[in-house]
C-alpha cells in the first residue's frame, strides 16, 4: 500500500496556506479602506473586496473537499492493512448475537481455522484496497492537475492585487504626511547645503544648530511614520513569500499525486521524491506563522 | 515659468503615462505609473493651495489605477469559480466512493446487519417474557420460529467467515 499520510498532511497544510493567503489579503484591503479616504465608502472598491472574499472562500471549500478525499483514501489504505481486524470485529458481533438468542456458538471453529480465516481475509482486504486505490487515484489525477492550474493562476492574480494594494498603502501613508514630509525635506536639503560649505561662519553654524533642533522636533511623527512604512514593507514581503511558497507547494503537490498514482500502479509502499513537497510544506507553515505574528 | 506651471506640465506627462498604464495589462507598467504619481505628490512644492490641487488630481488618478487593477484581477479570479464548483463536486464523489469501498472492505454493512439482528433478538425475547398465558399460546410458536431463523442466519454468516 502506498503511504498516503505525508500526502494527507501536505494537503491539509496547503489548504491552510491558501486560507491564510486569502485572509491576509482581505486584511490588507480592509486596512487600505480604513486608512485611505479615497477607498472608504467607495462602492467599486467594496464590491471588489466582497467578490474576492467570496471567490477565495470557494477556493478554501474546494481544498476542504480535497482534504476529505485524501482522508477517504487513507481510510481505504487502513482498510487494506487491517483486514484481519475487520474479521475479529465481525466475530465479536456474532458472539453478541449468539448471547442474545441464548445459544452457545458451535465449537467447530478452532483457533487455527479462525487464524486461517483472518489471514485469508487480510489478504483479500489488501487486494481489494489496492484495486480500489488503483481505480480511484488515476480518476482524480486529472482533477488534481486542473485544480493546481486554476489555483496557480489565482495566486498570480492575487500577487498583482497585493502589489497595487501595498503600493496604495504606502502612498496613503505618505500623502497623509505630505505637508510634514515637505517641511522635513526642506530642512534636510538646507542642512545638506550647509554641510557642503567649506568653512561655516558663526551665523551658518547657528543656522545649522537650529536646523538640527527642528529636525529633532520632527521625530515624534517621523519615527512612527517610518515604522508604519517598514510594517507595510514587511507585510508585503511576507505575503509575497507565502504566495511564492504556496505556488511551489501546489506544483509539488500535483507532482506528488502523480507519483502516488505510479506507486499504486507499481504496488510500491512508499512514493518516491515526496521530500521536496514535505520541505515546501514546512516553509509554508513557517511563513504562515510569521504572517499571523505580524 | 512659475512653480504652478512647472508642476502642472510635469503632471500632464504623468497623466499620459497613467492613461497608457491603464490600457496595459502589465503590472510593472501600472506600478511604475502609480509610483510616479506618488513621487509627484512628494516632490511638488511649495504646498500652496493650487499645487495641492495638482496633488489631489495625481492621487485621484493613482486611486483609479488601483481600482481598475483590483477590478480586473478579481474578475479573472471569479471567472474560474464555476469550474471550481465542478471540481469540488468531483472530489466529493471520489471521497464518497472511497469511503464506501473502505466500509465494504471493513465489513461495516455485515456488522450493522448482525447488530440489527441482535437488537431484534433482544426485543423478541423481551416480548416473549412479557406475554401472558393466552398470548403465549397464540404467539409463542411464531416468536420461537423467528428466533430460530435468526440463529440459522447467524450460523450461515459465521460459516462465511
Amino acid at each position: 500500500m502506498p503511504d498516503i499520510a505525508p500526502y494527507a498532511e501536505a494537503t491539509q497544510n496547503l489548504r491552510t496556506a491558501v486560507d491564510e493567503s486569502g485572509k491576509s489579503s482581505e486584511l490588507s484591503l480592509k486596512l487600505l479602506e480604513a486608512t485611505e479616504p479615497a477607498f472608504r465608502d467607495n462602492e467599486e472598491f467594496r464590491r471588489s473586496v466582497d467578490s474576492l472574499r467570496d471567490a477565495w472562500r470557494l477556493r478554501v471549500a474546494t481544498l476542504d473537499a480535497v482534504v476529505a478525499y485524501v482522508d477517504a483514501l487513507q481510510e481505504l489504505v487502513d482498510a487494506g492493512t487491517t483486514g484481519s481486524q475487520a474479521v475479529d470485529k465481525v466475530a465479536d458481533h456474532l458472539m453478541t448475537l449468539a448471547n442474545a438468542i441464548g445459544v452457545t456458538p458451535a465449537s467447530a471453529a478452532t483457533s487455527a481455522t479462525a487464524d486461517g480465516a483472518k489471514f485469508v481475509y487480510g489478504q483479500i482486504a489488501s487486494i481489494r484496497a489496492s484495486r480500489s486505490l488503483l481505480e480511484a487515484l488515476p480518476q482524480s489525477n486529472s482533477v488534481v492537475t486542473r485544480l493546481t492550474q486554476v489555483l496557480r493562476e489565482d495566486f498570480r492574480e492575487l500577487e498583482g492585487i497585493l502589489a497595487v494594494i501595498y503600493e496604495a498603502q504606502r502612498a496613503a501613508l505618505t500623502d497623509a504626511h505630505n505637508i510634514e514630509l515637505g517641511y522635513r525635506k526642506g530642512l534636510v536639503n538646507a542642512r545638506k547645503a550647509l554641510y557642503a560649505e567649506p568653512n561655516l561662519t558663526n551665523d551658518q553654524l547657528a543656522h545649522l544648530r537650529s536646523i538640527n533642533e527642528q529636525l529633532e522636533g520632527t521625530l515624534d511623527w517621523y519615527l512612527p511614520f517610518q515604522e508604519s512604512r517598514a510594517r507595510i514593507d514587511a507585510n508585503q514581503i511576507a505575503a509575497h513569500q507565502l504566495i511564492t511558497a504556496t505556488d511551489e507547494g501546489l506544483n509539488q503537490w500535483a507532482l506528488a499525486h502523480e507519483r502516488l498514482v505510479k506507486a499504486a500502479q507499481e504496488q510500491r509502499d512508499r512514493p518516491p521524491h515526496i521530500e521536496r513537497l514535505s520541505s515546501v510544506v514546512v516553509e509554508m507553515k513557517e511563513i504562515t506563522k510569521r504572517i499571523k505574528e505580524l | 515659468m512659475n512653480h504652478f506651471e512647472k508642476w502642472a506640465d510635469e503632471l500632464k506627462t504623468l497623466l499620459i503615462q497613467a492613461e497608457r498604464a491603464g490600457k496595459s495589462e502589465q503590472l510593472t507598467v501600472r506600478l511604475a505609473a502609480m509610483k510616479a504619481l506618488s513621487q509627484f505628490v512628494s516632490d511638488s512644492a511649495p504646498n500652496t493651495p493650487d499645487i495641492l490641487e495638482l496633488d489631489a488630481l495625481a492621487s485621484r488618478v493613482r486611486t483609479d489605477l488601483v481600482l481598475q487593477t483590483l477590478d480586473e484581477r478579481v474578475a479573472a479570479i471569479s471567472a474560474r469559480s464555476g469550474e471550481l464548483i465542478s471540481i469540488q463536486k468531483k472530489f466529493g464523489q471520489l471521497a464518497s466512493d472511497a469511503k464506501h469501498r473502505a466500509a465494504s472492505i471493513n465489513l461495516v454493512q455485515l456488522r450493522k446487519t448482525i447488530s440489527t439482528l441482535t437488537d431484534t433478538a433482544l426485543v423478541l425475547k423481551e416480548l416473549e417474557a412479557a406475554l401472558v398465558s393466552d398470548e403465549q399460546e397464540k404467539l409463542g410458536t411464531e416468536l420461537t420460529q423467528v428466533v430460530n431463523n435468526i440463529q440459522v442466519l447467524r450460523n450461515r454468516l459465521e460459516e462465511l467467515m
